[in-house]
């Protein structure tokens, strides 16, 4: 394989990932945490571009058998494969895992309820909680932390196959092939197009979430709104 | 050339003369038409599925890249700038011993599987003995402390998860390890480089040869590896493994091939572990102690960098050891 070529593979690579920084499209894939990450693996790669690159040159001035080479020949054709994924993010606009996945897939059991139960709720009518922060004293703690209480919640929409539609965000560990889906079945509003985020105001339908099994609560709607996407689509 | 001849795999193509300068022209053409297409047609392919895949797909590569380069740095630092005198000092000389002394080693690299390829490949190159290098190459993943850590929160009041991970995890390595000893031969195992031309060579040629060399022989296959995990996680139906979760012996093999075909980061695969609560704990055992250490990209990047001939044997001896520990250590202590 050729200097020039491997200039290009080291190029593209370090592109992808400067690219995604640049734009904030990186937390469509991973977790905020890895920017300097991101940042310092695409400065290595750009650096090992100019290097390649630089070497590319001196071999098509000198023939390609100068005499600090010895490397390099020998590499597997798969290299070239370091192209596609920057390939995928130019054809295929990049976008966070949405209802598809969400419908798709089951969620670990929410973290136990901390020992004395959960702090109540920070003051507000509405008061803003996540879709995974419901989920979990919902289920877990049976819910007496969101009694009567109204909250605003922002996800998206997702279509549940079985009749009506779930109020939805996806949570990440580590990267997004391990999202799992945080569920809430909405009453009483008409369903958004799938993949649609709104800001939900409702209320903790009693008795939901723990009964069924199925581990997602319900919520009653009394306002609903449509929003931009969040810069960061996953929650913790 | 010569290498390539030799090791019977690399199928290199010009490296001078017209293809050589074909090549990137027409690849380079290729990304630049991406980017007008992309960019004219807002998205121009579409699709909830087709969607899912790349984003996963990306999400893989874009995880692992940082670790990758830090893997065939460290890896590169160790082939150009530590004497040979020292890494074959730092370990004992016994082979036996060396074994479990390398896989506790594996403790100090905190990283996930992408980053431990590369850098058991430069401890061979430094002429560490090939067992004792694949043994921290199989530990390295699963007992540093950032894993064990991440094991424990996702396990919260069961701490005998984060131990079992431990002891099956060193305990498979060091297996391996032994087993490589008795009957493993070198020749299984291509590496690049020879040591005595490297030696004349400016140490910072040296160095940045190497990580150029790893980095492409390791990241083409990531890619491979990453193409197939995300197929895999939009096109199986919703659920699929559900049903055979009640089985003791059945879960077990499903979870280990789960876990093989996920190719999730060791640092997020507690969490996935945790979400297949319908399986025994054996069976999630199994799958946080086979995935670090058995997975498509690891494979994939294991035959990109050590050989087809070394895989085909390397893999299946680690995949019946990671199963056979996960059932030992199951039974005794979950």
């Amino acid at each position: 394989m050729s200097r020039a070529l491997q200039a290009i593979l080291f190029l593209s690579a370090a592109a992808l990932l400067a690219r995604l920084a640049v734009t904030g499209e990186y937390l469509y894939y991973v977790k905020p945490a890895m920017l300097p990450a991101l940042i310092a693996s695409a400065a290595v790669l750009l650096a090992l571009a100019v290097f390649a690159g630089r070497d590319a040159w001196a071999e098509a001035e000198e023939g390609p058998d100068c005499a600090h080479d010895g490397h390099g020949h020998g590499t597997p054709r798969a290299a070239l494969l370091l192209a596609v994924p920057l390939l995928t993010v130019l054809l295929i606009a990049p976008a966070p895992l949405g209802a598809f996945s969400a419908q798709r897939g089951s969620p670990p059991p929410p973290a136990p309820a901390p020992a004395g139960g959960f702090e109540p709720l920070p003051a507000g009518d509405p008061v803003e909680v996540t879709v995974s922060e419901f989920v979990r004293r919902a289920t877990e703690g049976g819910g007496p932390t969101l009694a009567g209480r109204r909250v605003v919640m922002t996800g998206f929409a997702t279509p549940n196959p079985d009749g009506g539609w779930w109020l939805t965000r996806m949570v990440i560990a580590c990267c997004a092939a391990d999202a799992y889906p945080a569920r809430i079945a909405v009453r009483g509003a008409d369903a958004p197009p799938a993949d649609a985020w709104v800001a939900l105001t409702g209320t903790w339908v009693e008795g939901t979430g723990s009964d069924d099994g199925l581990l997602i609560p319900a919520v009653a709607a009394d306002g609903i709104e449509p929003i931009p996407q969040p810069a960061s689509p996953y929650q913790r | 050339m010569e290498r390539a001849a030799v090791s019977g795999h690399d199928h290199d193509h010009g490296s001078g003369g017209g293809l050589g300068l074909a090549g990137p022209v027409v690849l380079l053409v290729v990304l630049v038409a991406a980017a007008v297409v992309g960019s004219l047609a807002g998205d121009a392919l579409d699709g909830p599925r087709l969607g899912a895949f790349a984003t996963v797909f990306v999400s893989i590569v874009v995880q692992a890249l940082p670790f990758l380069v830090l893997g065939v740095l460290l890896s590169a630092a160790i082939v150009a700038f530590v004497p040979r005198e020292l890494a074959a000092r730092a370990l004992p000389r016994n082979r036996a011993l060396a074994v479990p002394v390398a896989g506790a080693a594996g403790m100090a690299l905190p990283g996930c599987e992408c980053a431990s390829v590369p850098v058991a490949s430069g401890l061979m190159r430094k002429g560490v003995a090939p067992a004792a290098a694949l043994t921290f190459l199989l530990a390295a993943p699963a007992v540093n402390p950032i894993v064990l850590a991440a094991t424990w929160v996702a396990f919260p009041g069961r701490p005998e998860m984060t131990l079992g991970r431990l002891v099956a995890s060193l305990g498979a390595a060091i297996a391996v390890g032994w087993l490589w000893t008795l009957l493993g031969r070198s020749e299984w195992i291509r590496l690049p480089g020879g040591g005595a031309a490297e030696a004349e060579q400016p140490r910072w040629l040296v160095f940045r040869r190497a990580v150029g060399h790893d980095f492409l022989h390791a990241g083409g296959y990531l890619v491979v590896g990453g193409l197939l995990s995300a197929v895999i996680n939009v096109a199986l139906p919703p659920h699929w493994v559900d049903s055979l979760a009640e089985q003791a012996i059945l879960g077990v093999l499903v979870l280990a091939l789960l876990a093989v075909l996920m190719c999730i980061c060791s640092e997020a695969d507690a969490f996935v572990a945790a979400s297949f609560t319908q399986f025994s704990p054996t069976a999630q055992l199994a799958f946080m102690v086979v995935g670090p250490m058995v997975d498509l990209k690891l494979i994939a990047m294991q035959v990109g960098t050590f050989g087809r001939a070394f895989a085909v044997r390397f893999v299946p001896v680690v995949l019946v050891a990671a199963l056979v520990m996960s059932a030992i250590v199951g039974w005794a202590l979950l």
